[in-house]
């Protein structure tokens, strides 16, 4: 025990010469673990988006757009896909636009009406009746702000929309029709872009074929959806659905693989986060070195001393490890304390922008416990392991010859 | 206690080798030595004689080439280090010539290095033996802040904080003037005579030399009496080893 507190005393004696050092270890420790919350921060945003739905269940499928020898997602397609063993139900995802026509008493907008889905509702503010799903006839969810414009006087009314009509090669006219307001949704939910607006799919279908100029029926099966989501009855069975779709050649992908990829630049935190963890185990390992070079240089005298009053090897080598040790631990909960911090302002601060809203979680983050852990003892051991070899050859440094080294 | 007290620290046929750069150097030849408790030993001898060889091997710092040094009568050849290591704790004080002193500790802290019970359990008993040595001004002064004489009194302090049955001094006055240094030589016989520690201190002072019991002087590895002994005690028994 009192070697263990010789070495503590000697860390703090030396601690000036061993700052610039403990500086750098903290910084590196500081980087990684704040980069570890935001990755740990968007990682728990996408499993708590999975886990809240039935995200953990949906298959997406794409329209063909480059690939012309995909499947197109035309009506009697995606009925083949309701029939598959496993299938619980197909959500077609198909958008058309409208605007305000030419009622004056409206406030400009163009929106884009969205086929709804079961399982990707989106969260009212307004309602005007108490279950607005499912949507019927010409039954629309607006944003409450849509398109710039503040919706809300729209709720529960019937107004009259325009949507374009093909009447020929690059030519199409307005064509009127009458909706009604149900529900306004949280413009925040941007599942489908900002300006979406939900309606049931058959008038979905009908405004989009209106714009190739084409009956629905054909529209359905020439051109088909733009999407779908297929929900499977357990998440099991995602991979063998997801087999077959790929096999009837379909372009297909599980939400949950799409949820957890996070952009390029969450991915960068990530990797970023593991160079700063080696990064801070070479610093600390060179650091250790350092130390034990010292040790060997200027202090050896030391270890004679020592030797000479009675300590043995074993006690001289604890003591010199603990001082080395000390360096590494404080720097790594100085780096564990601030990262920590640094990481909870950093997912704050990002989630102001636009780009990793949707992928950080409102409230505080804190990184991993493992995470935690490792930034606070890597330092520690990684300096242990650069000073082993110097600390081992210094206690056995025959004590007459460090002693006259003086 | 009538009896005779028989030596705390002996040497039998003790030889040192060193293995120079030209081949080997012989310092100590088969040296015959015996420290009686409460008495000092005086030990002169030019330069290169041995001298410190000789110490070091009386330590149990360095394994002698030939020979043994008996602690208490007992035989410490082919001791592990841990035994030899609480040997020098318990047993041995150390002056070294030049003070030793670890720069990054108080003159207390220094002190208490030496004793059993580390920086913290040592404390008390080292401020006490710093007053002792009239230091108690001087507790929390790192080394390069104390006169050169002040450095030898906390040596000399750190030597006995473990209350030594044997002090081994390698010409502990050896850097200090001669106020200084006949403060360290009282301090020094003073704890012989008072807890009866066995003194060998090296010296080139024939002054000091004529205030010891017993004076020994190197010549050329070998120990040969410089006055005759008046140390009335018992040989121990030559072990095997040194014959
Ligand atoms: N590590 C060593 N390697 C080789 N030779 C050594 C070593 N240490 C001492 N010697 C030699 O052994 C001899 C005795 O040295 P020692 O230090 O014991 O002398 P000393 O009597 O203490 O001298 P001084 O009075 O100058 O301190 C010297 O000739 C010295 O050169
Ligand atoms: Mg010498």
């Amino acid at each position: 025990m009192n070697h263990v507190h010789r070495g503590a005393v000697n860390a703090l004696r030396f601690g000036r010469r061993t700052l610039a050092a403990a500086v750098v270890l903290t910084l590196c420790a500081v980087v990684a673990l704040a980069a570890a919350a935001v990755v740990r921060g968007a990682d728990d945003a996408a499993e708590a988006a999975l886990a809240s739905g039935s995200g953990l269940r949906q298959i997406d499928l794409e329209a063909p757009h480059d690939d012309p020898g995909a499947r197109r997602l035309s009506g009697t397609a995606l009925d083949g896909v309701r029939a598959l063993e496993g299938v619980d139900s197909v959500e077609p995802l198909l958008q058309a636009s409208f605007d305000s026509g030419t009622d004056e008493s409206l406030p400009p907008f163009l929106l884009h009406a969205t086929t709804e889905r079961p399982s990707l509702r989106p969260p009212l503010l307004h309602r005007s009746r108490d279950a607005v799903f499912p949507l019927r006839g010409r039954e629309v969810v607006l944003p409450a702000v849509g398109d710039g414009q503040d919706l809300t006087g729209l709720l529960g009314r019937t107004v009259d929309v325009a949507h374009t009509r093909r009447t020929g090669e690059n030519r199409g006219t307005a064509s009127a029709d009458r909706i009604t307001v149900v529900g306004l949704y949280d413009p925040a939910w941007r599942q489908d872009g900002p300006n979406a607006a939900y309606a049931a799919a058959p008038l979905v279908v009908e405004w989009a074929a209106a714009r190739e100029g084409v009956s629905p029926e054909r529209f359905l099966a020439t051109r088909g959806f733009s999407g779908a989501t297929v929900v499977v009855a357990r998440p099991e069975a995602v991979a063998p659905v997801l087999e077959r779709l790929h096999r009837d050649g379909f372009s297909a992908r599980a939400v949950a693989d799409r949820v957890r990829e996070l952009p390029l630049l969450l991915e960068l935190f990530r990797w970023g986060s593991w160079l700063m963890l080696g990064l801070l185990a070479a610093v600390a390992a060179a650091a250790g070195v350092g130390m034990g070079g010292t040790l060997l240089r200027e202090r050896i005298h030391e270890v004679g001393l020592l030797r000479a009053l009675g300590h043995t090897r074993r006690q001289i080598l604890t003591a010199f490890a603990v001082e080395a040790g000390c360096l590494g631990l404080a720097a790594g909960a100085a780096g564990a304390l601030l990262g920590s911090a640094l990481g909870a302002l950093a997912v704050r601060g990002l989630r102001g922008l636009e780009l990793f809203a949707r992928h950080l979680p409102p409230g505080l983050v804190v990184p991993g416990a493992w995470t935690v852990a490792a930034t606070l003892l890597l330092p520690a051991a990684a300096v242990l392991a650069g000073a082993a070899r110097p600390l081992r050859r210094a206690v056995r440094t025959d004590p007459v010859r460090a002693l006259r080294a003086w | 206690m009538t009896a005779e007290v028989g030596p705390v620290l002996a040497a039998r046929g003790l030889t040192v080798v060193h293995r120079g750069p030209g081949g080997p150097v012989t310092a100590v030849r088969g040296a015959v030595l015996d420290l009686a408790p409460g008495r000092t030993v005086a030990l002169t001898g030019r330069s290169g004689s041995g001298k410190t060889s000789l110490l070091t091997a009386l330590g149990l710092l360095a394994v002698p080439t030939a020979g043994t040094v008996l602690v208490d009568g007992r035989d410490t050849a082919g001791l592990p280090d841990a035994a030899l290591s609480a040997l020098r704790r318990d047993r041995l004080g150390f002056v070294f010539q030049s003070f030793h002193l670890l720069p990054q500790f108080t003159a207390a802290e220094n002190v208490a290095l030496a004793h059993p019970g580390g920086l913290r359990r040592g404390a008390g008993p080292a401020r006490l033996l710093l007053h002792g040595v009239g230091l108690g001004h001087r507790l929390d002064h790192r080394p390069r802040q104390l006169s050169a004489g002040e450095q030898q009194r906390v040596a000399l302090a750190r030597a006995l904080v473990n209350r030594p049955a044997v002090l081994l001094a390698d010409e502990p006055t050896g850097n200090l003037d001669a106020e200084s240094a006949a403060a360290v030589l009282d301090l020094l016989t003073r704890s012989a005579v008072q807890d009866g520690c066995a003194v060998l201190l090296v010296t080139h002072s024939a002054e000091v030399a004529a205030r010891a019991d017993r004076v020994l002087e190197m010549v050329d590895g070998a120990l040969v009496d410089g006055a005759p002994p008046a140390l009335p005690y018992r040989p121990a028994p030559a072990p095997g080893a040194a014959s």
